[in-house]
């Protein structure tokens, strides 16, 4: 009987032979406890043949191309190794060609004019002190600043320093040395010196010239006079190139310009009120130093950190042109450092900065990516002009006019357009109406999809995923547009926040 | 139909459906789809090897079968509960005294691998002992015993709540 009771499922399923099947049905009449076992075989077999639910099949479509691109690879026919061999050959023949060619034929390439100002500057890197600390030091800096002696140029540099003076106090829109008083700090470049250093006597502006500690490294006035322009470009820079990263800089570069923007801060009675790296695809892009100044003079310390950092880097006031700003916040020309510490220090060292509490404009990071810096290289350099971007104003609110070095003037982005073409902006983000009438697809699109399949099928879920992004992308949006509105009381301050970014894009250190 | 006059788009049309209900019962309907994509994919790769000893149904699910371990392995899923349809419940219902579907729910995915896979694969994809073997890779008596042991199994757990014998 045991034996049969281990037939009785096959019997029921109709698997057994006919004997056999005769022997399980007799017993089964004779069993009632076998019979009873039987029903309740037959009982989940009834259930689970007849009432599990068929998932509704997708991705029919899906598989067959899969099938029918792996068809096509299959159609190719193999290579037979004599074929292989013989490419490996013709390809080892021609990049030995390639590179006995490439010795013979490329003569060493003679010293550039970028070479020479590369010189000058990591010379003047090792001769110049960084801005001490200590107000014992300042006569010392009084002295390097003013005798031509104490910074000596590179022999094939100096020798046409002194002939194109950088016209500092002649600035246009500086203030007159007259209104400087003793330790007052302003006036003009002049006044700037004679205040950082209790100097009463206003300081000529042809003593200045060619004699701030930054200005030889980089401008070409100081250390070389004009280079000449680059064929079709009527620029004295190499060309603008796209396939070039300008995010691979030299430290010595960066480090001597921000020596030398940072001294003529200090001189100019001006407060660096932070700073902080710029960062590149490949890792730090340069410098960002934010610097606090009396309205007044904000426009001749613009002229003189113009000289200074020449062509290396870019001068803009992130909060000059709010309007701009605040229809779109990521546009704002130059990375803002309003982390917790930099706003702590700015509050600390610049008391009026209170005013700005809160309304610092918060720019997202990796906003100014790399097709936004070369889209401004690219502007600048396309325009023929210096490549920096000033605050573009005068204390008294007007547009400043062009610098006599050829730099042109303008506020913020607004600069960078004046100087050939825009940034170029990739990560524009979705205003909220388009955030939500793509939700309005998508929302329709499942409503389609729940047509098909169930609400836990793929489709569905992807479906689902994406609208979860997007109502979070619109409620970020939304949070962000609340935090960039406006300041009243943003031009009301006494004192301008400057930003200084240098960002060397020096053809060759970027290879 | 003979090995040679098979192609790979039309025994993915014929059979597609199957193998993704047959997927979908042991790696869930998620990831149905992609289950059965590699399925057709590997026996695209196999199938100038197919003799045509069995059925192309049965050769395909065998390969699914494959297929579907090595995705729980890899991802580490849980056995799925077999959905049941109540509409799908005879107007009779007399089974419901005997069996608690919740419970068979829990008893099925309770038994081992080995028992579970040759129930889903007689009582659920419907294949005869013979093809359940040749999905498995065992002999049809190995089937039969398996298919005995995990009904007693199932009886066993359902017991208190439907009376036993």
């Amino acid at each position: 009987m045991s034996d049969l009771r281990d037939d009785l499922k096959a019997y029921l399923d109709g698997e057994l032979p006919p004997e056999k099947a005769q022997e399980v049905h007799d017993a089964l009449s004779q069993d009632p406890a076998m019979a009873a076992e039987a029903r309740e075989f037959e009982a989940i077999s009834s259930i689970l043949r007849n009432e599990v639910r068929d998932p509704r099949p997708y991705g029919l479509e899906t598989t067959l191309m899969a099938l029918s691109g792996r068809d096509r690879e299959a159609e190719i026919p193999a290579a037979p190794p004599w074929v292989w061999i013989f490419r490996g050959a013709v390809a080892l023949g021609i990049g030995a060609a390639v590179v006995i060619g490439a010795v013979n034929l490329n003569p060493p390439t003679p010293k550039t004019a970028f070479d020479t100002r590369t010189t000058a500057i990591r010379d003047l890197t090792q001769r110049l002190d960084l801005p001490p600390k200590s107000n014992a030091s300042m006569p010392d800096r009084t002295e390097m600043l003013y005798a031509p002696d104490a910074i000596a140029l590179p022999p094939q540099a100096s020798s046409t320093a002194a002939k194109a003076p950088v016209p500092l106090a002649g600035a246009p829109g500086a203030i007159p040395p007259t209104v400087a008083g003793p330790g007052g700090g302003g006036g003009g470049m002049g006044g700037f010196a004679g205040g950082g250093f209790g100097n009463s006597a206003p300081i000529p502006p042809s003593t200045l010239s060619g004699h701030l500690p930054g200005g030889p490294g980089v401008s070409g006035p100081i250390v070389g006079g004009p280079l000449p322009p680059v064929p079709g470009t009527g620029s004295p820079l190499a060309p603008f190139r796209p396939d070039v990263t300008p995010a691979k800089v030299d430290p010595a570069l960066v480090k001597a310009s921000e020596a030398a923007v940072r001294h003529v801060v200090k001189v100019a009675g001006a407060q660096v009120v932070g700073s902080s790296a710029l960062r590149g695809v490949e890792g730090n892009a340069g410098r960002s130093i934010l610097v606090a100044v009396d309205a007044r003079h904000a426009a001749a310390l613009v002229e003189s950190l113009r000289t200074v950092i020449g062509q290396m880097g870019t001068v803009s006031d992130p909060f000059d042109s709010p309007t701009a700003m605040d229809q779109n916040p990521q546009t704002v020309d130059g990375v803002v450092d309003a982390s917790p510490r930099t706003m702590t220090k700015a509050r600390a060292t610049a008391p009026s900065f209170e005013k700005y509490d809160g309304n610092l404009p918060r720019v997202a990071p990796g906003v100014r990516n790399q097709q936004q810096m070369r889209g401004q290289f690219a502007g600048s350099m396309g325009g023929g002009s210096n490549d920096f971007v000033s605050t573009g104003r005068t204390p008294n609110g007007a547009p400043a006019p062009v610098g006599a070095a050829g730099a042109t003037f303008g506020g913020g982005r607004g600069g960078a357009a004046t100087g050939g073409s825009n940034a170029v902006n990739l990560d524009q983000p979705l205003t909220p109406q388009a955030i939500e009438d793509q939700l309005a697809k998508l929302r329709k699109k499942r409503t389609d999809l729940l047509i098909d399949f169930y609400p836990d099928a793929v489709p569905v879920k992807e479906v689902d995923a994406d609208i979860a992004d997007l109502e979070k992308q619109l409620a970020a949006t939304k949070l962000s547009q609340a935090k960039s509105k406006p300041s009243p009381t943003r031009n009301a301050s006494g004192r301008k926040l400057i930003q200084i970014m240098i960002r060397p894009h020096l053809p060759g250190l970027n290879p | 139909m003979t090995p040679s006059e098979l192609s790979i788009a039309h025994i993915a049309r014929e059979n597609y459906d199957a193998v993704f209900r047959f997927c979908a019962r042991r790696v869930g309907a998620e990831r149905a789809a992609d289950a059965t994509q590699e399925t057709f994919l590997t026996a695209q790769k196999a199938l100038r090897n197919f003799r045509g000893d069995s059925q192309v149904r049965t050769w395909l699910f065998g390969i699914a079968h494959n297929e579907c371990r090595r995705i729980v392995r890899q991802k580490r899923l849980e056995v799925p509960l077999l959905d049941l349809d109540p509409q799908k419940r005879s107007s009779e219902d007399s089974e419901e005294t005997l069996v608690n579907r919740q419970a068979l729910q829990i008893a099925l995915a309770r038994l081992s691998e080995e028992h579970r896979e040759v129930v889903l694969l007689h009582e659920v994809d419907g294949l005869t002992y013979d093809e359940v073997a040749a999905v498995l890779g065992v002999p049809t008596g190995t089937v039969k015993s398996r298919l005995h042991h995990a009904f007693l199994n199932l009886r066993k757990t359902l017991q208190p709540v439907g009376g036993g014998a």
